[in-house]
């Protein structure tokens, strides 16, 4: 086990794209954390930097307290799936698992007794003879596995290991990695585009965007106080709606102006003041899909909504509407209900929205205030 | 409609079995003449009849060993060709590696070199490297027969080609697991391309055995002349007997059907993978 840490590290391609902007990141020795953004935003990038694939542009990245930029892959002692599996089409899964150990020139004896051993853990013993092509995609995966813990790495990369699996083994298989990882408490890196694998996984998740890292914390922290508008996009399915609001002091107290309606605030003493404190006059309001009600309960704001279309799910119906009583507007919203929701398409009515469950956005889009913050 | 469609089905086969017979018979020709006595060669010559042995005699396969040393022939030939297809494939599948996945300044300009030189022919160049190596001192010697023809740029664009469709994730995978750059090629890159080492080694192999301009113009003495030499000689030994010419030919095809078997299943996926006509 060991620590990583990316020290202000920026990688530029030659053709002059910026994949990676001043990343500043530690890992905790045993941690696992998971970067997660969408493609193109320089979470791969690490990974590969990390693991010695792609060199460095600028800063640092060390391993166990050591720098390891000039270090070559195998130096690294960093053990990667790759997110097509990348198993030698011509090797056996025994041959496959063995490989990282005879490159090493460990003893036979030793080799098997490590493959065997692996095999044991990831149940794939009785597939040892088979060749690749010959493995249904859950059991390469577990073959991938397998050949990168084999030689006892100090740091594990995983880059979109569930990629190419269908949904039910993916939620299968994202268990396995997160019990092994509980279990051997190696240091690692996993990168993916799924919020809802980085969620489950990581003691810490990593929300990248644009080669920028846009926010590391919890789970918990990332969805309940997410720092700008991208994660709490990003984060959440479906993500957070967003809306341009203002909120004005008049006579009868602060009041939220937001897609043509007229919300009364005053009840809210913090959101007011932290208003106040950013004293801007603009900025973005921003409500969780799970957190609108189509019922009016108590201490509720109600919105005007014209709805789109309504998605069935069986255990919840997603409503899709047009916040507010402009109908050019082309702002959708969603909101999340559990069971069936009786509404038809382009039928106006309100929704309601604990004040507690508003998220206020500056006009840079950094966070300035939820009841959840506090 | 069915009929007509018979009718076309019959024409197609009737065009294609007599394609299929142009293209044989000078080979069933020869096979069922090297079996016949000589007198009978070109008395049958004329007729189908004569495609067929009637008897079996070997009397002119012995004939070729009494006449010529085809056996000197033979080993020269084998050795000039494996010579050149091990180091061939060895030398152009680096190279074609080292053009399709290593970052090196001058790359794409040297690589463009290589392609256009695969429009050059031997005769075009024959002359000028006949002055280089009768400098180099290595004329009348195995060495002028194999060293000039172990690079070869359209070899070394089958490699590169076929390497660069390879998922480069293998070799990083290598990289990560500990191999350095030559195992990674040798454990890794190499055991996925056998399609096109079988390509490039059945392709340089059947080139090189029919060679006759270069050793022709390199070579003097009959220690070190390959088949092509030795039956162009055969043909003006008198007597002329063309029964044991045939011999000669069959004995001559022989290892050249050898190396089609033995590496075609490997051959037939290499040009499916690699686009390029047998």
């Amino acid at each position: 086990m060991a620590q990583v840490e990316f020290r202000q590290v920026s990688k530029r391609f030659a053709n002059g794209v910026m994949a990676l902007d001043h990343l500043s990141l530690e890992i905790a020795a045993g941690e696992l954390i998971v970067l997660v953004g969408p493609s193109g935003c320089g979470k791969s990038t690490a990974l590969r930097l990390l693991a010695g694939l792609e060199p460095v542009t600028e800063g640092e990245i060390r391993i166990g307290g050591q720098r390891v930029n000039e270090a070559t892959p195998q130096q690294r002692n960093v053990a990667m799936v790759f997110q097509n599996y990348a198993l030698y089409p011509h090797l056996s899964v025994q041959q496959n698992l063995a490989f990282p150990l005879r490159m090493a020139h460990l003893d036979d004896a030793l080799v098997r007794d490590k493959v065997a051993e692996i095999a044991e853990l990831l149940d794939l013993t009785a597939l040892l003879q088979r060749k690749p092509v010959q493995l249904s995609g859950g059991q390469r995966q577990r073959v991938a596995m397998g050949r990168a813990l084999v030689r006892d790495p100090s740091v594990f990369l995983l880059d979109e290991p569930l990629s190419n699996l269908d949904a039910t083994l993916r939620a299968q298989i994202r268990g396995e990695i997160g019990a092994i990882q509980k279990r051997l408490r190696k240091t690692t890196l996993y990168v993916t585009h799924d919020q809802v694998e980085a969620m489950t996984l990581g003691d810490r998740v990593a929300v990248m965007y644009a080669g920028q890292l846009q926010q590391l914390g919890s789970p918990e922290m990332l969805y309940l106080q997410p720092e700008n508008i991208f994660v709490a996009r990003f984060i959440g399915s479906p993500g957070m709606n967003i809306i341009t609001a203002a909120l004005r002091q008049e006579a009868d107290g602060m009041i939220l102006r937001v897609a043509g309606q007229s919300i009364s605030m005053s009840a809210e003493t913090g959101l007011c003041d932290a208003w106040q404190q950013c004293s801007q006059q603009t900025a973005f309001l921003g409500i969780r899909p799970e957190a609108i009600s189509l019922d009016k309960n108590e201490r509720v704001v109600a919105l005007r909504a014209r709805i789109r279309s309504v998605e069935y799910l069986g255990h919840e119906s997603l409503v899709h509407f047009y916040p507010g009583d402009n109908s050019a507007s082309d702002t959708v919203w969603v909101a999340r209900i559990t069971g069936r929701v009786d509404c038809s398409k382009d039928e106006t009515r309100d929704v309601y929205v604990k004040p507690e469950a508003m998220y206020l956005f500056d006009k840079n889009e950094q966070f300035i205030y939820t009841v959840h913050a506090e | 409609m069915k009929r007509q469609q018979k009718i076309a089905s019959l024409l197609v086969y009737g065009v294609l079995l007599l394609l299929a017979f142009i293209f044989v018979a000078p080979v069933a020709m020869m096979v069922v003449g090297s079996l016949k006595p000589d007198a009978r060669v070109l008395q049958e010559a004329g007729s189908l009849s004569g495609l067929l042995p009637h008897t079996i005699e070997w009397q002119n396969y012995a004939d070729v060993f009494a006449r010529v040393p085809f056996i000197n022939y033979l080993f020269n030939s084998l050795f000039i060709s494996v010579s050149i297809v091990v180091c061939g494939l060895l030398v152009n599948s680096l190279a074609g590696y080292a053009f399709s996945r290593l970052q090196w300044k001058g790359r794409d300009a040297l690589l463009l070199l290589v392609v256009s030189l695969m429009i050059i022919p031997l005769e075009a160049i024959a002359v000028p490297l006949f002055y280089e190596v009768t400098l180099l001192g290595w004329r009348n010697t195995y060495l002028v027969q194999i060293v000039p023809f172990i690079a070869n740029a359209f070899s070394i664009y089958l490699f590169y080609s076929f390497f660069l469709g390879l998922p480069r994730e293998l070799e990083e995978a290598a990289r990560i697991d500990g191999a350095g750059p030559w195992r990674t090629f040798f454990y890794i890159v190499a055991p996925n391309a056998r399609p096109v080492f079988a390509s490039v080694a059945i392709l340089t192999f059947l080139t090189q055995w029919g060679s006759f301009l270069w050793p022709l113009m390199v070579t003097s003495s009959e220690s070190v002349r390959p088949l092509p030499l030795g039956i162009a000689a055969f043909y003006t030994l008198p007597p002329l007997q063309w029964g044991d010419i045939f011999a000669f030919g069959v004995m001559m095809v022989l290892p050249v059907l050898l190396v089609f078997i033995l590496f075609q299943r490997w051959f037939v996926q290499g040009v499916a993978s690699t686009g390029v006509k047998g």
